[in-house]
């Protein structure tokens, strides 16, 4: 599926750099969240074109959270390849992820399923929100998990939100009790993924090869970093914000501590996954039987998503 | 693996699961609610055995849920002004029981109706905690509170039959707080400004009651200085609702910090906490001649260290989201603690 392009008038050539910048972007992508727009679309029986219009649209607001994220942090890299507010200018980057935005609210409101469009309006706006108070913690050292948890959910958990709730909407399900459970089922992957994402920050489960404590250096307590550092006294924590290495965090925590903290994070992780599982199973009461095998699918996500089982 | 319930809140069991009563040997754990407008009609508790559960003895648990901590904005006010008016006999030692036993009750039914009502599940920073970690059931919490509430109306019962007038004085601080408390057409929390009702039942109203308990009069300067009390307890409010005005916010809840926005509830903190230096600045200057101006100099150096902490902290909250905001409640209510301890000591 070529996620870039729905309508004829996606992308018209003749802005400068414009395509240059999306095929960058789009090329390296794990289009994890358009996948399971397609995993979950495919038990409802939609249309190729809705299951189209549904996974660019995630991913457009994905990306476009990315150029601008990456300018906000000065991040010279995404996806191991120069970062677009680098590679071309800071002004494209802006302007780049607002097209995308904006293209979004073209494509939805031409194919005009309003609910559908209140949803995604809804989400765009909590990213921003996130993106905002996410700002405002950078080198705040003693921000608690819990209000990580509040960030994230407006971050990243409302677009998960949005992967489970769109296919039903597309679908014409538009009940509230049957939403309720999708949006319980969004915030929890959303969570998970985060905290999976964090971890890689630390060298843990990390097949991808992220960069280590980029998070740290950039002055962010990620939710690990803050669940690691939370009993810790005054000075052992000076000395855990200027690690630059593993080695670094090693020393100042000891490796024992480390790993210990580590395993509790996971058992911490391991409750939101049976809760998950919990309203998993409340799920079952809203589809047909030719759509329970859905319930199958959903439930391998956690471990996908953390314990980043291939 | 861990084990969940999801319950229709208009179910009977739901009563059952909220106050402990389902079982003797689970607890129920309200599952905080991270969609802070989808409390809706279901609520989702995890079950654990008790045995799971590392309890604390119980001298613990029951002073962590007094809440001593918050002394500074109940006993300790109503203590100094006691001593200020002088009186050392029976009447003083009954109202500083019917205090500390009106104290624990108040935060002991707070805990319990904010669990009941599943405002505990929006914000991880409310309350004691003990229900939501399983130390103490919702039903053993409400027992305690009604336990604290017949001592303090025994230990109070033998002033208000001493001085009838004080009914006044009560009745005016229940009328208060229930309009502070309800979200009715007549009450106030709906307008946002319970926090007014807060700084006049923990202010003004408190000290001018004691005063006529004990004195069977009021001065001026024993009112000002319930303008300062008030003002720190309104700060300590407002400081919780900054810290959980995101949540609040998405949840419709109309608190001042929701109404005034961030930037303007920073401005009226830093305006509050430099009006309580202006009124302990203004009582030391009207006792210049008097024999407790050393020592209100020395309490309106103390304040002034307090505030200066305060104004810092407020000054570099940056979000409702950091860390600075979690914590400046615990920095206001410690504060207060310090400065009526002084002003007790000192009075004594």
């Amino acid at each position: 599926m070529n996620l870039k392009v729905y309508a004829p008038d996606d992308f018209p050539s003749y802005l400068p750099k414009l395509n240059a910048l999306y095929d960058d972007l789009f090329k390296h992508g794990k289009g994890f969240r358009s996948k399971l727009i397609q995993r979950i679309s495919k038990y409802l029986q939609l249309k190729d074109d809705q299951v189209h219009l549904l996974a660019q649209t995630i991913e457009f607001i994905h990306n476009a959270s990315l150029l601008h994220d990456d300018l906000i942090d000065r991040s010279p890299l995404r996806r191991d390849k120069t970062a677009a507010w680098l590679k071309y200018t800071p002004e494209y980057a802006v302007l780049a992820g607002d097209y995308l935005l904006a293209r979004v609210m073209v494509n939805l409101s031409r194919y005009g399923n309003l609910p559908l469009i209140q949803l995604t309006a809804e989400v765009i706006s909590d990213l921003l929100e996130g993106e905002w108070i996410q700002d405002s913690l950078i080198e705040d050292w003693d921000v608690s998990l819990q209000q990580l948890d509040r960030v994230h959910h407006l971050k990243t958990a409302s677009l998960f939100k949005w992967c489970m709730r769109g296919p039903f909407i597309m679908a014409g399900k538009n009940d509230d009790e049957l939403h309720k459970t999708l949006i319980e089922l969004g915030s929890l992957l959303g969570i998970l993924f985060q905290r999976s994402d964090d971890l890689l920050d630390f060298n843990i489960r990390n097949n991808e090869g992220k960069a280590i404590l980029g998070d740290l250096k950039s002055g962010y307590m990620n939710s690990f970093a803050a669940f690691l550092t939370k009993e810790l006294n005054e000075k052992k924590r000076a000395q855990f914000r200027e690690s630059q290495t593993l080695e670094d965090v090693y020393k100042t925590l000891g490796e024992d501590f480390f790993f210990k903290k580590l395993e509790e994070f996971d058992q911490h992780n391991m409750k939101v996954i049976s809760l998950y599982e919990h309203h998993l199973e409340s799920l079952k009461k809203y589809l047909h039987t030719e759509q329970q095998g859905l319930l199958a699918d959903l439930a391998s996500l956690p471990g996908i998503l953390y314990w980043r089982k291939v | 693996m861990a084990q969940f319930v999801t319950v229709e809140t208009t179910a009977p069991e739901y009563r059952c699961y909220l106050r402990g009563e389902f079982s003797k040997s689970e607890r129920a754990l309200p599952v905080p609610l991270l969609e802070a407008n989808a409390r809706g009609n279901q609520a989702t508790f995890q079950i654990v055995s008790v045995t799971d559960i590392k309890q604390k003895p119980f001298y613990l648990k029951l002073t962590e849920l007094y809440r001593f901590e918050l002394w500074g904005f109940t006993l300790l006010p109503v203590g100094t002004i006691c001593e200020w008016a002088g009186d050392r006999s029976w009447p003083t030692l009954l109202l500083l029981f019917a205090a500390m036993f009106f104290h624990g009750a108040v935060f002991a039914f707070n805990d319990y109706f904010d669990h009941m009502q599943g405002v505990d599940r929006m914000s991880e920073k409310r309350g004691s905690r003990l229900i939501q970690e399983g130390q103490l059931r919702a039903i053993d919490v409400y027992r305690i509170a009604w336990v604290y509430w017949v001592l303090a109306i025994l230990t109070g019962l033998p002033l208000i039959l001493q001085n009838p007038k004080v009914i006044y004085f009560l009745a005016a601080g229940i009328i208060l707080g229930t309009l502070g408390s309800t979200y009715s057409r007549f009450g106030v929390k709906a307008l946002a400004i319970n926090d007014f009702t807060v700084f006049l039942c923990l202010g003004p109203l408190l000290t001018g009651s004691v005063a006529y308990v004990m004195a069977g009069k009021i001065s001026a300067p024993q009112l000002v200085l319930g303008v300062g009390f008030g003002l720190m307890a309104a700060i300590y409010v407002q400081a919780r609702h900054l810290s959980t005005a995101m949540s609040d916010y998405r949840a419709g809840v109309q608190t001042l910090a929701v109404r005034l926005g961030f930037d303007k509830l920073k401005a009226l903190l830093v305006l509050e906490a430099a009006t309580v230096f202006g009124v302990y600045a203004f009582l030391t200057g009207i006792q210049w001649h008097e024999e407790h101006f050393l020592k209100f100099l020395v309490v309106l150096l103390l304040v002034a260290i307090n505030i200066f902490f305060m104004l810092k902290s407020i000054l570099e909250i940056r979000s409702p989201a950091s860390s600075r905001a979690e914590s400046l409640p615990a920095l206001v209510s410690r504060c207060q603690f310090w400065i009526t301890i002084f002003l007790f000591v000192f009075f004594a």
